[in-house]
């Protein structure tokens, strides 16, 4: 993977790697904080129009997976390819919904304001957000079904609702692929519904999305794939084929019960 | 008491109005300013910058004196100040980024090595032989009176374009506080916003540093954006009250120090504002004391009532 590019596009596997219907295919992906690798040449292909869950214990780098095919952090090794081409952040076809954590929630600004974020591409450099932005950005948040709470400050919402509102922003974008990072965290049963809910939705429509996923009781429930981490890729594939409890046991290095039914439950 | 209001109805002749007008718009711009360097956590950043001015202030002073044979050239003056200014700038960068400290810390540092030396170079600059350097002086405190016609003018019409970049980057901004994971995965660099924020501060500090004065230029920045957050949960709102604000204390400042000229313009500014920001911190509904103290009171009254009327039930 530190191969320059055109001899890796030499090779049979950067011609799949081009298939512009593969909405993301990363190879030999590496990150270091300093010298501590966090992800060690992890390969994953997204299947299109499909759930995908990624877990693994703390600090697998399951975020840092998320953020290395983005760019946010350097990567050491390793290419990353959307749709058959290099990231252009601007082209509108990911959609990345950082971790309800990463941000201010007392920031003075409501939620429909928020959501109008997800427009700011198509808005553009120096213009204003105008009134209709603002009226498309409440018909994202009736999705998420809270209309009513538009104009609330974000700080007031609960965490679903704060959780609903980037989701709805990540609608707005209208991407075609969505990549989530601890989506569930921290949220109620109820958002947590409608967020699957419309995640299933979107798939249906086609987009694919890749998500952060702490709880292994409602993994093969939620998601169609699996990537399990834990610095390197343990498993990645079809939830029935990988969710094992081998692949787990290596993953989070203790026993990992399966039950029976297809929940698996985490012994305590 | 009427010199007072003859400045405050700009009849105190032209040069005092211009400097007025400068101060109000110079004002409103640091309230805009303020207000992300506020959301942004960066409210220190202004005071490291503004204190890292004077050695290049300093020098800027030498090198004119020694090459033009005046150092009182003002273009040269903001020059050598907004360059050492980005230089602080820069070491603040660099060591909270490379170095083992935090922001704040290195933030201190900078603040502290800068204008140390600046002080140590203007005491030195004092006991030379050159012509001028009296002047030098007016710049830690501001002074409206000091400055000329065609500065007054330049400073209202810079602080102006200030306020005009701001306003049409207000999203971008706005991004830039909230999420900068989110505007940079999607193409918002928030390493080049957080440059254009900082070069927008350098410059409200360079614009004012006669009117204001580098020393207290941090309140000019800050306490319009403060005062106004107490009073809303709206960026927008907030933004216009921060405007509000920052051009009330510029031009009530101003005229005051117009009025009363052996008082520092840029200390009467910052009184002004103080007085502002301690009635927003009383008087706010929502955050401010008043407010709170009254909520509480009404929560203790609630929770007595209760417990003598019906124990057990729920509210």
């Amino acid at each position: 993977m530190a191969l320059p590019l055109h001899a890796v596009e030499a090779t049979g596997a950067a011609v799949a790697a081009a298939d512009p219907s593969v909405p993301l295919e990363a190879s030999g992906v590496t990150v270091a904080y300093h010298d501590r690798p966090v992800l060690w040449n992890v390969d994953f292909t997204a299947r299109p129009a499909s759930l995908i869950g990624i877990v693994g214990p703390n600090g697998a780098g399951k975020s840092t997976f998320l953020k290395a095919v983005l760019g946010l952090v350097p990567r050491l090794a390793g290419t990353v390819r959307f749709f058959g081409r290099p990231l252009d952040r601007r082209s509108g076809l990911v959609a990345y919904v950082p971790q309800r954590s990463s941000v201010d929630w007392e920031f003075p600004i409501t939620a429909e304001e928020v959501v109008a974020m997800g427009l700011y591409r198509r808005i553009g450099w120096f213009r204003p957000v105008r009134r209709r932005h603002l009226e498309a950005a409440r018909a994202q948040l009736d999705r998420v079904g809270m209309a009513d709470l538009a104009r609330r400050p974000i700080g007031q919402l609960s965490g679903g609702q704060q959780q609903r509102v980037f989701l709805a922003r990540a609608l707005a974008q209208d991407a075609r692929l969505y990549l989530l990072d601890e989506p569930m965290a921290g949220i109620d049963a109820a958002s947590e519904q409608v967020l699957i809910d419309l995640l299933r939705e979107e798939r249906r429509r086609g987009r694919t999305v890749v998500a952060v996923h702490h709880d292994l009781d409602t993994v093969a429930a939620y998601f169609d794939e699996l990537l399990i981490l834990n610095v390197r890729r343990i498993a990645a594939g079809p939830v029935a084929e990988v969710l094992t409890a081998a692949n787990l046991t290596r993953a989070y290095g203790a026993e990992i019960d399966l039950g029976a039914g297809t929940a698996v439950r985490r012994t305590a | 008491m009427s010199a007072l209001v003859e400045a405050l109805l700009f009849r105190a002749g032209y040069n005092s109005s211009v400097v007025t007008i400068g101060a109000a718009l110079l004002g409103a711009a640091g309230g805009l300013i303020g207000c992300f360097l506020l959301l942004r956590r960066r409210a220190m950043l202004a005071d490291a910058l503004s204190h890292a001015t004077l050695p290049g202030l300093v020098l800027a002073f030498l090198a004119g004196a020694a090459f033009l044979g005046d150092g009182r050239v003002l273009a040269v003056l903001l020059g050598g100040a907004a360059a050492s200014a980005a230089l602080g700038g820069l070491a603040v960068h660099g060591i909270a980024r490379n170095g083992r400290l935090a922001e704040d810390s290195a933030i201190a540092s900078v603040l502290a090595t800068f204008y140390g030396a600046g002080i140590v170079l203007l005491s030195w600059v004092q006991s030379l032989p050159v012509g001028g350097q009296a002047g030098l002086e007016r710049f830690l405190l501001g002074s409206g009176a000091g400055m000329l016609r065609h500065e007054a003018e330049l400073v209202a019409l810079l602080a102006a374009a200030l306020v005009v970049v701001t306003v049409l980057l207000l999203k971008e901004l706005r991004l830039l506080c909230f999420d900068p994971a989110f505007g940079e995965a999607h193409g918002w660099p928030s390493a080049r916003l957080d440059l254009l924020l900082v070069g927008l501060l350098l410059a409200h500090l360079v614009i004012g540093l006669q009117i204001v004065g580098l020393v207290l230029a941090i309140a000019v920045v800050i306490v319009p954006a403060a005062t106004a957050r107490l009073w809303t949960e709206r960026l927008a709102s907030m933004l216009v009250l921060a405007v509000a604000v920052g051009g009330l204390g510029g031009y009530l400042g101003a005229a005051l120090s117009a009025a009363l000229p052996r008082l520092p313009t840029g200390a009467t500014i910052v009184l002004v504002l103080v007085v502002l920001f301690l009635a927003s911190l009383l008087l706010a509904p929502g955050r401010g004391a008043l407010a709170v103290a009254m909520r509480r009171a009404a929560l203790r009254r609630r929770l007595a009532a209760e417990a003598a009327g019906a124990p057990g039930t729920a509210p």
